[in-house]
């Protein structure tokens, strides 16, 4: 077939030309189609997610343990020291720990004398961290639970400690947490003692911008950085981190969850996220919203 | 002939799987802490040395097939790398075939070329797109790395892989 005619003519026809043409405008209007309707594209991405994953996870799963090993190996050089190091922060975690059995014992005798109940619907889901977001642009992880354990977008995913990120994207057996560090995440908080609101903005660096701060006077380095659960983003009072300054001056959140190494996500329950089916009418009206807020305080 | 016929064959089912595990390999949950450089994408070192060396193995539809797949897992946003990608091998492949015989380092010199050229092209599109723009100093570590990188994808292709080209003679 392609014996005695010499290559050169084989990939200059005009009809491999063509088809080139035509495949890089076809791949360009996906492109457009996902910039114009970004949702429904989406959906197909987490489709294809929840297609190809379980497929690759023989494969994924001990190439990971092999290389988590590996690293594993690398700090037994650090042993001694590593060990030494556990036993001071175990001391100091005793005397914390009895502390916070009798803060626990006094809080719930002080609930009991409220006849307070604890609001059932705080529960979590656990889930594994299957793969990370694959490129350097962007910071999300992927957990092994999906729409057929109840996940819902835009709850919080947290590991023991603090917030690591916000559901976006179900599928039926997998679902994607974006993290805060992720340029896309923008998350309100306030600023504990100082109750200043805030936004944790992620840009793509381990230690996500706080912006967007009223009077940044009020607040200092070290602060504490919960979630403010304003406009029904995320329950409020999560742990975020806490405030630091970088060398421009900027301030940003040091998270307290732990991304080194994220393994095992909790996803908080919370039924009151607001479903956006109608994307029509995603834009509220001033007045709904201050009809909306009025009512707020009569609802606790 | 029916030989090479079988063998383009099965190298182009070989570009599928090694495309499949390179994707694979990113997906693995290593890296959860934003890094301030990026490693090669070897995915591109892949298809550009293939594509210089054997166009037949490497056909147009294959290339798009696989990198749009690549777009959709890995959060890019789906089509435009694909494109690029395609559009890029396209001339690489003519350049290989008008050149007869093709020093190591007019390859490279046109690599770096291709490669930098992607990374403008992409800039260039998101803004147009609105779209938020990766920060400038991973995207360029990705591309320098990538360059970097290639001559070690093109040694494994040409001597572990056997991807060589045809010499005039041979045909």
């Amino acid at each position: 077939m392609a014996q005695n005619r010499p290559q050169t003519n084989d990939y200059l026809s005009p009809l491999k030309q063509l088809l080139a043409g035509v495949v890089i405008l076809f791949l360009i209007v996906i492109f457009i189609v996902w910039r114009i309707d970004s949702p429904r594209v989406e959906r197909f991405r987490v489709m294809l997610m929840d297609r190809f994953l379980p497929n690759s996870e023989w494969a994924m799963a001990p190439l990971t343990r092999t290389v988590n090993v590996i690293q594993d190996f690398q700090s037994y050089q650090s042993l001694y020291d590593q060990n030494q190091q556990l036993r001071r922060e175990l001391q100091q975690m005793k005397s914390w720990k009895e502390a916070a059995l009798q803060l626990e014992q006094e809080n719930a005798r002080l609930l009991d004398l409220n006849k307070l109940q604890l609001d059932a619907q705080l529960t979590w889901i656990s889930g594994i961290v299957r793969t990370d977001s694959g490129s350097p642009f962007r910071q999300s992880v992927l957990l092994n639970v999906g729409g057929q354990d109840g996940i819902q977008n835009g709850w919080a995913a947290m590991d023991g400690l603090g917030l690591v990120g916000r559901i976006a994207g179900v599928g039926e057996r997998t679902s994607r947490v974006i993290l805060l560090t992720d340029p896309y995440s923008q998350i309100p908080a306030v600023i504990q003692p100082s109750r200043e609101n805030a936004l944790v903005v992620g840009d793509n660096t381990s230690d996500p911008l706080v912006d967007f701060i009223e009077n940044a006077d009020l607040v200092r380095a070290g602060d504490r950085i919960v979630t403010s659960g304003n406009g029904g983003v995320l329950p409020p009072g999560l742990l975020i981190g806490q405030l630091v300054v970088d060398p421009n001056g900027r301030l940003r959140a040091r998270l307290s969850a732990d991304y080194e190494r994220l393994e095992y996500l909790r996803v908080l329950r919370d039924y009151s996220v607001v479903e956006i089916s109608d994307t029509q009418n995603v834009l509220m009206s001033v007045e709904d919203l201050q009809h909306q807020q009025a009512e707020e305080p009569k609802d606790e | 002939m029916s030989d090479r016929g079988y063998n383009t064959w099965v190298y182009r089912i070989s570009f599928v799987f090694l495309g499949l595990a390179l994707i694979v390999l990113q997906l693995l949950p290593l890296q959860t802490i934003p890094q301030t450089w990026a490693g090669p994408d070897v995915m591109m070192c892949l298809v550009f040395a293939w594509s210089v060396r054997r166009p037949d193995y490497v056909p147009t539809l294959l290339i798009a097939a696989v990198i749009l797949l690549e777009d959709f897992l890995i959060q890019r946003p789906p089509g435009l790398h694909a494109a690029l990608i395609v559009g890029t091998s396209f001339w690489l492949k003519s350049k290989a075939n008008t050149a007869d015989d093709q020093t190591i380092t007019g390859e490279i010199v046109q690599i770096t070329i291709a490669v930098l050229g992607v990374l403008l092209a992409t800039r260039l599109m998101l803004a147009l797109a609105l779209l938020p723009l990766p920060s400038l100093s991973v995207h360029f570590a990705q591309a320098l790395s990538t360059i970097i990188f290639y001559p070690v994808m093109a040694l494994t292709s040409a001597f572990v892989l056997n991807v060589k080209p045809i010499k005039q003679s041979e045909t």
